[in-house]
């Protein structure tokens, strides 16, 4: 079955939200014009009041919103927390938000670490984690993304991550976040080749992209701290995302070491350029198929 | 908790290491390299809201027993609430119940509490709008305190404590203190007193005002015309800076 994932969410270019830009983002002078739409972890304006809640108000009065939640733990042991469900849905709803994603990972054993620890990819993961998307979906009544998450270890995996992705989201009908930071991370993590794992993702299920900085642990070690600016070859691995799903739409997140917002909107401006050119070459592709872009 | 399935007893022993990598053996059959980097990034993740919110405490304790301290809340306290901005409250419920854990002084608590409301108020929800008003309130008129005011007592002397004021024994006087955001959103910290923090505990019970001057007039033996005058002005007082609202 087609899953047309474009219309259910944002368009065009993103940037992750940081109290740091509130101010630049509310003065309305044109220094944000750049960005399509903004992207924030409910978790982290729920119930939050006072000068800051005022100023999120007015900015998602004015741009469209996406959501990334942090908290959820569809992966962990504990039950779905009903009540943090019930909180981001009330959230979605007052703030006319287009669409919420989740991680496919574990942010809890029984209580929260405030951190993404990796599902082991097996069997019994799977129809677990899906069940609870399927939860989640219910009770927001509408579908959600699950972002592919950078990981540096493996408990006990019985299946590929691409398996494992894969059979998630079709087992819970939901929508895929898909983080290409993370693939190009977790392919330097894990020694696979990004492009074959980006082009075995489901794409047609992309309601967004990431696309973020990372840091060099070691030469066989990368950590994914949105910490740096996109590199090279992150962004060379999102044109052969827009090559092979279409423009998807694209965040930039940045949640550390931030620099200017001028800066980021520089790169934001990149994503654009790129889905543009991604875009060409992928209707060309499709009008000519020997004339599309080279693949590998 | 229900039966684990083995992938969860897998997650169980992940989770348990990052918690305490001093102590627990890491997962079999992962390289330690790649577990610490898990330990240290969820250390640093914690570390930084609390350290940023409690770093009076941090300087009068110093480093290595902060870190120590906050190894002892990652190892030992369940963090209920899926907020990360509710770290310190969830630190400030640790500090509370603690049983042993590394020492620490004993105005620790009420530092980091008052820390906490530096932190907490200015996020805290908002007051309907309708909520405030400027005209002045009879004794008649029902009042309620705003969930926007907080009436504190310390034990210890928290707005003096620092590196050269450690005490280690309490005053005789208790620290009373309204921490108040008002209707522009300014938070104001005002020095206050046992009588006006007990008129706000009656308030904040249900108790109308004329009842509440009662109760106090009685337990002070003094005649409640007085009490009624003395307790007006403060109310008024402090219904100007949006402490007491028109319930």
């Amino acid at each position: 079955m087609a899953v047309h994932a474009g219309h259910e969410g944002p368009q065009g270019a993103g940037l992750g939200l940081r109290r740091a830009f509130m101010a630049e983002f509310a003065a309305d002078d044109g220094a944000a014009e750049g960005v399509d739409f903004l992207e924030v972890a409910p978790e982290n304006w729920i119930d939050v009041g006072g000068r800051y809640g005022h100023s999120f108000r007015a900015l998602t009065e004015r741009f469209p919103f996406v959501c990334h939640g942090l908290s959820l733990s569809l992966g962990g042991p504990t039950p779905l927390d009903r009540s943090l469900l019930e909180a981001i849905k009330h959230f979605l709803n007052s703030h006319d938000i287009l669409c919420y994603t989740e991680h496919l990972s574990a942010c809890t054993d029984h209580g929260h670490l405030h951190d993404l620890m990796p599902i082991p990819f097996t069997e019994d993961a799977v129809h677990y984690v899906a069940e609870r998307v399927r939860v989640v979906q219910d009770v927001l009544e509408r579908r959600i993304g699950v972002e592919n998450v950078s990981y540096y270890a493996a408990p006990g995996p019985e299946m590929s991550e691409l398996d494992f992705i894969r059979a998630v989201v079709e087992e819970a009908d939901c929508l895929l976040l898909l983080d290409v930071n993370n693939i190009y991370v977790n392919s330097i993590n894990f020694d696979y080749d990004p492009v074959a794992f980006l082009r075995g993702m489901p794409g047609e299920r992309a309601i967004y992209a990431h696309v973020a900085g990372h840091v060099r642990e070691a030469p066989d070690l990368r950590i994914d701290t949105h910490g740096a600016t996109v590199i090279d070859p992150v962004w060379d691995l999102l044109d052969e995302a827009y090559v092979a799903f279409g423009p998807i739409p694209t965040v930039l997140e940045r949640d550390f070491n931030l620099p200017p917002l001028a800066d980021l909107l520089t790169e934001v401006g990149r994503i654009r350029e790129a889905q543009s050119s991604g875009a060409l070459s992928r209707g060309a592709r499709g009008a000519c198929p020997s004339q599309g872009r080279t693949r590998g | 908790m229900a039966r684990l399935a083995p992938f969860q007893r897998l997650q169980r022993d992940f989770a348990a290491y990052i918690r305490d990598p001093e102590n627990v053996t890491p997962p079999p059959g992962i390289e330690p390299r790649r577990m610490a980097i898990y330990a240290r990034l969820v250390y640093n993740n914690v570390e930084s809201v609390l350290a940023n919110v409690f770093a009076d405490l941090q300087e009068v304790v110093g480093k290595t027993t902060w870190r120590a301290v906050v190894r002892d809340f990652l190892r030992r306290h369940t963090v209920d609430s899926p907020y990360y901005s509710k770290l310190p409250d969830e630190f400030l419920a640790y500090l509370a119940t603690r049983e042993g854990g590394p020492s620490l002084p004993p105005f620790a608590a009420d530092l980091c509490h008052y820390a906490w409301v530096k932190y907490a108020l200015p996020l805290a929800p908002d007051m309907p709008d309708d909520a405030f008003d400027d005209d002045p309130l009879d004794l008649d008129d029902p009042v309620a305190v705003s969930s926007l005011a907080w009436p504190l007592q310390y034990t210890f002397p928290v707005t003096d404590i620092g590196p050269d004021c450690q005490p280690s024994t309490p005053p005789d006087e208790a620290t009373y203190l309204i921490a108040y955001r008002d209707r522009h959103d300014e938070v104001g910290f005002m020095a206050s007193n046992a009588l006006t923090l007990r008129l706000l505990a009656l308030v904040e019970a249900g108790s109308p005002l004329a009842r509440s001057f009662g109760e106090i007039a009685a337990e002070l033996a003094r005649p409640v015309s007085r009490v009624e005058a003395a307790g007006l002005a403060i109310v008024n007082r402090l219904h100007a800076l949006d402490v007491l609202v028109r319930a």
